[in-house]
């Protein structure tokens, strides 16, 4: 291999793996409050996608305007979920949540094609983020560096919102115990909501990239991207922010870099992402960065 | 209590199932209506019911369609099969996708429905012994698709193929079984992918470093082959790219938009070269219906329908699946909007496999039509 070859492919993988980490985080973070995996995340991910899309095609909006608006209308269909579907089994064995978050994820998605129809709709393509710009011997979309860089800079930003203000306090005290917060005068539902809120919007930010950078919006688009990013979310030890996005560049970088190494074995790139999740579940099942506790889901 | 509830439950639903009965012939309509052959179903529907509005009736009786989706799914797609079975339709039109076609194949065949297929091309899909098809089929298709590029002058070839896909993988089969055969062409990379993948970059990377003088996309739906085009031109690639009949749809030129000139594909038919009266008027009230040309796909799905009618006609009958079968299967020298459709021993149709080449504005040019050899 190359050397441009193989800089055009870690251009290639550092976008890849930039939005698998986007969307790890909303899982960790809603696993780390509520110990739930929300297997919804995937469709509101795609609800995201068709937001942005009618903003501009239906109301005719600027598209900074118009993702402005979809990701904070993503953010608070994540907080209507947690609202009417979480939260009235708060108190619910943890598996009758967990049945609660397929089957939201199940509805989304069969919401969409009624209201959206099965057929694909193609995002709009932003020629300010999406111009092709010639670095030495490769090519790349100026998005493949602009995901990585909201990426960071979104990891930085709810890192000081976790540490630095009161409601990231609050949230990293519900996480360790949910009575002994309320007991503090932490406001349980408000705090819960705050991070269905955040992961969502996340989802949101997510969702309008990866429509830029594929532009193709379907029913069933958050699926696979919802099942590799729960795995990255796994990889950095679930629960864990800092851990999610690693995971999410650990699980794109060797997606891709399988594939650029070992061609002839394309089709096993898949198997590479669940082969990656069952061996850290047994060397560390803690995940890369998570601390080790018993508890199980 | 419960039990009278129950056996009026039961009576319920089979109310419906009667009252529909009377009076009309059920046809169902087996397609892929969402999931990610929702584009190429979309299609085909649309080429069913331009067709039933324009022949609503036959045997004095009109036609009742009943739609089930496969989902773009192997397993749903059996479901969808047995949900029509289960609703008594007589006859079935479907599928886009030959894999989706398989599935549905077997439950068909057991139930005695006969059901041709538009699109199908995969040889393994009328082997059932009541499944039929008025397109070709891939043992044709790819030496064509071969011919092609040996008669471009490519040295070599990259290939990235759909590996989920029974079409996908059964094209390139075909397709290199001609480039082997051939001094002086050779396939330079296969990269595999999957029905559900967004990002081709690391493949198309790696087939464009072998430096090939041609690209042969084998995918499963237009929407994918736009997304390939466009990635491969954003990585600099600026050679030709080719590929089959599944490139033919308006979600190819949608995502790819203008990076999509010059991509060769090869299709059914073209709506541009109108072969006679029936095409004319398809053609142009389709137009008048969604303001743009029909696709291949949708012309083919006219033409299912119009061929389905026409052994109707000549069985006689809209109750016996077997006559109707076998007036499906003798099928010969019918005349439809895409062309001739004669049916041969195997239950496949034998005509031209049409190349066409995209222009920048999205609309296509006619490059030649092979006869079958």
């Amino acid at each position: 291999m190359t050397g441009s070859m193989f800089l055009q492919h870690f251009t290639n993988a550092l976008s890849v793996a930039s939005l698998y980490a986007l969307l790890a985080i909303g899982y960790t973070m809603v696993y780390g409050i509520l110990r739930l995996i929300n297997f919804a995340h995937g469709e509101i991910f795609m609800m995201g996608m068709y937001f942005a899309y009618f903003g501009i095609a239906m109301f005719h909006l600027p598209w900074f305007v118009s993702f402005i608006i979809a990701i904070i209308i993503t953010a608070l269909l994540g907080v209507a979920a947690e609202r009417l579907a979480y939260r009235p089994l708060r108190d619910a064995p943890r598996i009758s949540i967990l049945i609660s978050a397929i089957a939201v994820s199940y509805f989304l998605q069969n919401f969409a094609t009624v209201l959206f129809g099965g057929r694909p709709l193609m995002f709009q393509q932003i020629p300010l983020l999406t111009t092709i710009m010639q670095l030495g011997p490769i090519r790349v979309p100026r998005l493949t560096l602009i995901v990585p860089a909201v990426t960071i800079l979104l990891l930085v930003g709810l890192q000081f919102l976790l540490k630095k203000t009161k409601t990231g306090m609050a949230m990293r005290a519900v996480s360790r115990d949910y009575d002994a917060a309320r007991l503090m005068g932490i406001d349980l539902n408000f705090t819960i909501a705050m991070t269905f809120f955040i992961g969502s919007a996340l989802a949101g930010v997510g969702a309008i990239l990866w429509g830029l950078k594929y532009p193709q919006i379907k029913p069933d688009v958050g699926s696979m991207p919802g099942i590799k990013c729960f795995i990255a979310a796994v990889l950095g030890g679930i629960g864990n922010t800092t851990g999610a996005v690693l995971g999410g560049f650990v699980l794109g970088f060797a997606e891709i870099m399988f594939v650029a190494f070992f061609p002839a074995a394309s089709g096993y790139r898949d198997a590479v992402a669940f082969i990656l999740l069952i061996l850290i579940l047994l060397v560390l099942p803690a995940g890369l960065l998570g601390k080790n506790t018993t508890e199980k889901v | 209590m419960r039990k009278i509830i129950a056996v009026l439950l039961v009576a319920i639903m089979l109310v419906p199932a009667f009252a529909l009965s009377e009076g009309t012939i059920k046809i169902g309509i087996f397609e892929p209506i969402t999931g990610s052959y929702a584009g190429g179903g979309a299609m085909e529907v649309e080429g069913y019911e331009l067709a039933k509005e324009h022949y609503p009736e036959v045997l004095g009786l009109p036609i009742e369609f009943i739609v089930a989706d496969s989902k773009s799914d192997k397993v749903e797609a059996s479901n969808a099969a047995a949900s029509l079975v289960s609703q008594g339709v007589v006859a079935v039109l479907g599928s886009y996708s030959s894999g989706l076609c398989l599935s549905g194949a077997d439950v068909f065949a057991a139930a005695g429905i006969p059901t041709i297929t538009p699109t199908g091309t995969n040889p393994t899909v009328t082997e059932s012994g009541w499944y039929a098809r008025i397109c070709f089929i891939d043992p044709q298709q790819g030496p064509a698709l071969a011919g092609f590029a040996i008669g471009q002058g490519y040295k070599k070839v990259g290939v990235i193929q759909e590996i989920e896909s029974e079409y996908a993988t059964g094209l390139v089969k075909f397709f290199k079984e001609k480039i082997d055969a051939t001094e002086g062409i050779e396939i330079s990379s296969t990269g595999n992918f999957f029905n559900a993948d967004q990002d081709f970059t690391t493949l198309l990377t790696e087939a464009i470093s072998k430096e090939p003088d041609a690209i042969f996309a084998s995918v499963g739906a237009p929407a994918t082959a736009g997304l390939i085009v466009k990635q491969a031109r954003e990585l600099g690639y600026d050679g030709p790219i080719f590929g089959g009949d599944t490139l033919d749809g308006p979600e190819l030129y949608q995502i790819a938009g203008e990076a999509a000139a010059g991509v060769v594909f090869s299709t059914f038919c073209d709506a541009d070269q109108p072969l006679n009266d029936i095409t004319a008027r398809m053609v142009s009230d389709y137009r008048a219906k969604y303001n743009k040309k029909p696709a291949a796909p949708t012309m083919m799905s006219y033409d299912a329908y119009l061929t389905l009618l026409d052994a109707i006609t000549r069985a006689g009958t809209a109750t016996d699946s077997t006559a109707i079968r076998d007036a499906i299967f003798a099928t010969s020298g019918f005349v439809g909007a895409a062309g001739e459709i004669t049916l041969n021993e195997t239950h496949d149709a034998v005509r031209p496999v049409v190349f066409v080449r995209k222009l920048a504005d999205g609309s296509e040019t006619f490059l030649a039509s092979v006869d079958p050899e």
